[in-house]
């Protein structure tokens, strides 16, 4: 083979990738955004892999620093069809099976829930050989949604998912969204969602759940666990149920084996070292190491952090759960 | 019977035809006056031959035989041992000729000449009339050495250099020859000695001599400074040795007395290339070949005539050859023979020094990065063998440095290769060389529980390679204007690889390939090379992981889309070659057609070649060429799970034309333009819904090279290499699309390499300067995540429209060796980079392309290394 030495490119590229420049993690959410997605099927919503003929919708999960920002968005999902090749692109209209939308933002205090879209899986016949079906989509937090349909992306071209807004210091930021539902054609595709059985912080059940519109500051005198901003490790135990890691055949291999099950994070403060941690027979309990900021940073009437945890398997399926603590100045 | 089989039947034809010439009969041509001994000289049976017994022997030597009659060079063809050889050559250099004559005229020629030795008379076969009492035991006379040392190609004394006699306690006396090149050692006690010479910038010579009581052993030893220009073309009663004909009209050979000194190549001669006109630089000095703008896998090395799978251990770090085992190093950086096929880039041929016949040698090195040991000698007197073994110690470095980090190294950065090398002549027409090596690398990294800032990279990080040649060169001298050669190799590889949860690879092939060729001087101005080669293997693939895109010019960092293809089968690729030389006074023509044959896509090519140099002094030299290049799609663009089987192959039009004028010994200065148009280049096809190539593709090449190189000479102690190379590099993916600059596009390439070495003291200083355009690459324009899988790809900007600014960089090399009685000790250190340079070589993003940050490449990179040779 030619070109043996390609390969190490890879690996060249992540030796050196330690002298390079250090960015903000993925999993540090600093400011809104998108950070998953679930696939749920109408009436069995513990199956994330819709058959021919099914209902199921696609929910975008998303991550703010502060109070949940609002959203507008388009969302389409189509059939396979002609797309450019490096990224999934729904481009022939005939191909749309479902389209979601919303344009203007929602008034204050209404509901902000996050961008879907419902579908019918196409039947057999229309289906074909296809596996999966796929979404396009495009999202704004906090201003309006370039027309996504009207004026796509195009390749080697700068593309804002935002309409720009004058009056917005800084302008709203958003994301294009591509994506690929698998589908169940047969059993080996069937995945149900994996489920927390518990959390616990330092040993405490984790259980206060914050609301989507509580304020960033003010927590102090509420019921959130308070963690004072002392740059302190604490841990973040995880366990999953038993029937979370389902059995499956992977490609190319004669038997089935267990999926593997991750927990993670995304928070608005503070530090991990580790974006995941399996959790497997052998290893029930999955720890994050999180790490408070240090004091000076913090507000004396407590800063709420927020932690968007999930639970996913290594076939996409996402439960997602959301958690807080109250960041208090250290004593 | 299909087109394989039928080129397999007319391989194994020509190969039985050569066989059938085992017995031939030679042929005697008599358009010429061969030359006679005139004058014989005497030569010393050495005392290592006595004391093996070896009774009389015959020495076959090749001897160059100068207008005048004198022989200015002897080179043992077949070693006998003990000291035999260097007592012939000593005896042939004193040997006078009548020339040799054409057309009236004296030539200057080479020949194969025979010389019979044989030991003195035994004691008890003396004169039974002299004495035999016992006397009073007195020391015996001192005797001396007295020599002179001389130019082989010009008989001018070579004056300044340093000569030593040491005796057997391996006690060393050293001289500096005056300005007649004399020397002189007196009160030597009876007895052999070694005389060493070390001449400036070449190769040290050692000579056995004998120092007989109360007498004066005159010597004369005549140094070979540059390479002869040796009448090719004549024929001497069988026994004229023709060297092969030139092939191309440009091929820049580095040799092994700069191949180990080049700055900043730790000694490696695979990395001194670099210093080459026309040799691009890629990023982070990984290995990849860059030939006048030509892809990475459109050149080739070739390593005794041979494809070699990989050539570099982790892309680039050390070769996977011991640069010991080298002799020469020759690019072709383009319009290469019809010999060459398959590639249409550029030739970097590899040749194997043949082992050692005098006696046991070996080598030990050990660096930071890795550690060798070498070892060659004879195993009988026409046979011998070399071996070399060298195992990475970079993993135990590295393992130190990331024991506390997020990173867990599984099994660290580990490589090995070896190399057997074999040289047999079972007669005077026959030589059979043996090669056999291969190399192993291995890497592995988990990543902790995501150690890493961007989430599609998780978990595992790996890469296998692996490779086992088993070559046989076996070269016939049939008649005296008739060769043939026959290779066989078998190679067996394994490539994998997995990035997290990305990619998978596991790559296995079972290749074979055979040449015949056979060379033919048809009369003293026609010649011709004419054989087949074919290169067949099966093969395993198993891939699942993002869809590939194209070779070069790819503008994304991934795909979205992923496919899983398991194949396997079998391809065959054969070809066949002719080759006509024609040359008459200065002008020499040369033309070639290769018809190239691939089954797996069911496509051939056929390539016309011409070339043409004229000499219009024998110091300077214009050139021209213009050729069709030819390849076939990689593997994964013609798979049938992966890629298009109904692609065509890729071709190349080349032309080039230069000059080059050598204005003293070892100094040549060469300007050469070139111009490549390149056509049915393998591209992505873009659409999901196609097969992934077509071929669509275009390219053009233009440029022009200056170099200077001075070599050393038996009194120049320094060599100097200095290049420039202004150019550009195009592609055009698809019609309509406009041209854009190819991936490695590097419009200025200065190199400049420099060494001096003082000889006397044994130390030597260089330095390697580097001015490189930074590469192109492609700006993201936009961010596309995917939520389900959690990966973010980048929507690029035009591609390849951004360069990293100017590369500059200094190597240093600083070497003391210390001799000692039967060894020598270097110590070494191989300065790159020397003044810290941050050279930009990528651009690094953040998880959603909204922050860009520069990679830079190697810092200093100081490596000490220590060297030991006997």
């Amino acid at each position: 083979m030619r070109r043996t030495v390609l390969p190490l490119l890879p690996v060249a590229l992540a030796l050196v990738a330690a002298c390079g420049p250090s960015f903000t993690p993925f999993r540090f959410v600093e400011k809104s955004r998108v950070v998953g997605a679930v696939v749920s099927v109408a009436g069995d919503p513990t199956r994330t892999t819709p058959a021919p003929g099914e209902t199921a919708t696609y929910e975008l999960l998303t991550a703010d620093p502060g109070p949940r920002v609002g959203r507008t968005f388009t969302l389409v999902v189509c059939v396979p069809g002609s797309s450019n090749r490096d990224i999934v692109f729904c481009q022939d209209v005939s191909t749309f099976i479902a389209l979601n939308g919303v344009s203007t933002l929602p008034a204050p205090g209404d509901p902000t829930p996050n961008p879907f879209v419902s579908f019918d899986v196409p039947d057999e016949v229309m289906l074909g050989d296809a596996t999966e079906l796929w979404v396009f989509g495009a999202v704004c937090n906090g201003g309006t949604v370039r027309d996504l349909l009207t004026d796509p992306p195009q390749q080697g071209q700068s593309w804002q998912p935002c309409m720009p807004d004058p009056a917005a210091v800084p302008q709203p930021v958003g994301q294009l969204i591509t994506d690929r539902i698998p589908l169940e054609r047969d059993a080996n595709d069937r995945n149900h969602v994996p489920a927390l059985a518990a959390i616990t912080l330092d040993g405490v059940p984790f259980t206060y759940v914050p609301g989507p519109d509580d304020p960033l500051m003010g927590c102090a005198a509420g019921t959130a666990p308070q963690v004072a901003a002392d740059g302190v490790k604490h841990d973040l135990v995880a366990t999953a149920t038993p029937e979370s890691a389902e059995l499956y055949v992977r490609d190319y291999e004669d038997a089935a084996r267990p999926e593997e099950v991750y927990f993670r994070a995304y928070y608005t403060a503070g530090h991990t070292n580790n974006e995941y941690d399996l959790i497997s027979a052998d290893h029930p309990e999955a720890t994050l190491h999180w790490t408070a900021p240090i004091a000076g940073s913090v507000d004396e009437t407590g800063t709420l952090v927020r932690f968007y945890f999930q639970i996913a398997d290594d076939r996409d399926a996402v439960a997602p759960f959301e958690r807080a603590v109250c960041l208090v100045p250290a004593p | 019977m299909n087109a394989r089989w039928k080129f397999g039947l007319t391989a194994l034809s020509l190969a039985l035809l050569q066989l059938a010439t085992l017995a031939s009969p030679c042929v005697v041509h008599a358009q010429f006056t061969p030359p006679t001994v005139e004058s014989e000289a005497h030569a010393t049976y050495p005392q290592a031959a006595i004391d093996a017994s070896r009774g009389p022997v015959v020495v076959t030597l090749r001897v160059v035989i100068e207008l005048d009659g004198s022989v200015s060079a002897a080179t043992v063809l077949e070693p006998v041992g003990d000291g035999l050889d260097e007592a012939a050559v000593d005896a042939m250099l004193h040997y006078r000729f009548t020339p040799a004559i054409r057309d009236g005229a004296p030539v200057r020629i080479a020949i194969r000449f025979q010389l019979a030795m044989a030991p003195p008379p035994l004691p008890d076969e003396l004169d039974p009339t002299e004495s035999t009492e016992p006397t009073e035991p007195v020391l015996p006379p001192p005797g001396r050495i007295v020599g002179q040392l001389l130019d082989a190609t010009t008989s001018e004394p070579l004056a300044e250099v340093d000569v030593a006699v040491i005796d057997g306690d391996g006690a060393e006396h050293w001289q500096r020859t005056d300005a007649e090149g004399r020397f002189a050692f007196d009160n030597l006690s009876p007895g052999t000695y070694r005389v060493l010479v070390r001449p400036l910038g070449l190769p040290d010579r050692v000579e056995e001599e004998t120092v007989i009581e109360g007498e004066e052993l005159a010597v004369t030893y005549r140094l070979q400074g540059e390479p002869e220009e040796v009448d090719e073309s004549a024929v001497v009663e069988a026994r004229a040795v023709a060297e092969p004909p030139p092939r191309e009209i440009l091929r820049r050979s580095i040799p092994r007395e700069v191949l180990n000194m080049v700055p900043g190549t730790r000694g490696d001669p695979l990395r001194a290339i670099e210093i080459l006109p026309g040799i691009g630089r890629p990023p982070f000095g990984i290995g990849l070949l860059i030939v006048r703008g030509s892809a990475p896998g459109d050149s080739a090395y070739l390593l005794g005539g041979v494809p070699v799978p990989a050539i570099y251990h982790f892309g680039g770090l050390t070769s996977v050859i011991n640069g010991r085992l080298l002799e020469r190093i020759d690019l072709i950086p383009s319009n290469f023979s019809g010999r060459y096929g398959r590639k249409m880039g550029g030739i970097v041929e590899i040749e194997t020094r043949e082992p050692s016949t005098d006696r046991i040698h070996g080598n030990i090195e050990a660096s930071v990065i890795d550690t060798s040991v070498m070892i060659q000698g004879p195993i009988t007197p026409r046979f011998a063998i070399a071996g070399s073994f060298r195992r990475s110690l970079i993993d135990l470095v590295l393992n130190s440095i990331l024991q506390n980090s997020s990173v867990n190294v599984v099994a660290a950065p580990v490589y090995y290769d070896y190399q057997l090398f074999g040289t047999w002549r079972p007669n005077e027409r026959d030589l059979v060389r043996f090669r056999f090596y291969g190399a192993d690398d291995r890497f592995r990294l988990i990543l902790g529980a995501s150690a890493s800032d961007d989430p599609s990279v998780r978990g595992g990080l790996g890469l296998t390679s692996h490779f086992d040649h088993f070559q046989t060169n076996w070269t016939r001298q049939i008649r005296t204007d008739l060769k043939a050669e026959t290779v066989f190799l078998f190679g067996p590889a394994q490539l994998g690889f997995n990035i997290g949860t990305l990619a998978h690879l596991d790559l296995g092939l079972q290749p074979f390939y055979v040449r015949n060729e056979w060379s033919w001087d048809i009369n003293d101005h026609v010649s011709m090379i004419a054989g087949t080669d074919i290169s067949l293997g099966f093969f395993d693939i198993t891939y699942t992981g993002g869809a590939i895109g194209q070779s070069e010019g790819e503008t994304g960092s991934g795909s979205q889309l992923r496919v899983s293809t398991q194949e396997h089968g079998f391809n065959v690729r054969p070809a066949l070659y002719a080759e006509v030389k024609y040359g008459v006074g200065p002008l020499q023509l040369t033309g070639s057609a290769r018809f190239d044959y691939y089954s797996e896509i069911r496509a051939w090519s056929l390539d016309p070649r011409l070339m043409a140099i004229i000499s219009l002094t024998p110091e300077f030299k214009l050139r021209a060429a213009a050729g069709i290049y030819s390849q076939p799609p990689e593997y994964n663009e013609s798979s049938r799970g992966l890629g298009n089987p109904n692609l065509d192959p890729i071709h190349s039009a080349h032309f080039a034309g230069g000059f080059q004028w050598e204005p003293g010994p070892g100094i040549q200065f060469g300007v050469d333009g070139f111009y490549k148009q390149l056509w049915n280049r393998v591209v992505s096809t873009n659409r999901s819904d196609a097969p992934p190539y077509e071929n669509a593709g275009v390219g053009r090449i233009m440029g022009g090279e200056l170099s200077v190189r001075v070599a050393p000479t038996t009194t120049r102690p320094w060599f100097a290499y200095v290049s420039y190379t202004l150019m550009r590099s195009e592609r055009r993916d698809h019609d309509g699309d406009p041209f854009r600059l190819f991936d490695f596009d590097q419009t200025h390439i200065f190199t400049g390499s420099f060494s001096y070495t003082w000889q006397r003291h044994h130390w030597s200083l260089g330095g390697t300067l580097r001015l490189v355009s930074g590469n192109p690459y492609t700006p993201v324009a936009a961010d596309v995540f995917s939520p389900l899988a959690r990966n973010n790809y980048p929507l690029t900007g035009l591609t390849n429209s951004a360069r990293n600014p100017l590369y500059n960089r200094l190597d240093v090399r600083i070497e003391k060796q210390w001799w000692f009685s039967d060894w020598k000790l270097a110590l070494f250190l191989d300065v790159q980079n020397a003044y810290n340079q941050h050279n930009q070589e990528a651009r690094t993003y953040n998880y959603d392309f909204s922050l860009s940050g520069r990679i830079n490449g190697i810092p200093i990179i100081p490596g000490l290394g220590l060297r030991g040779e006997f």
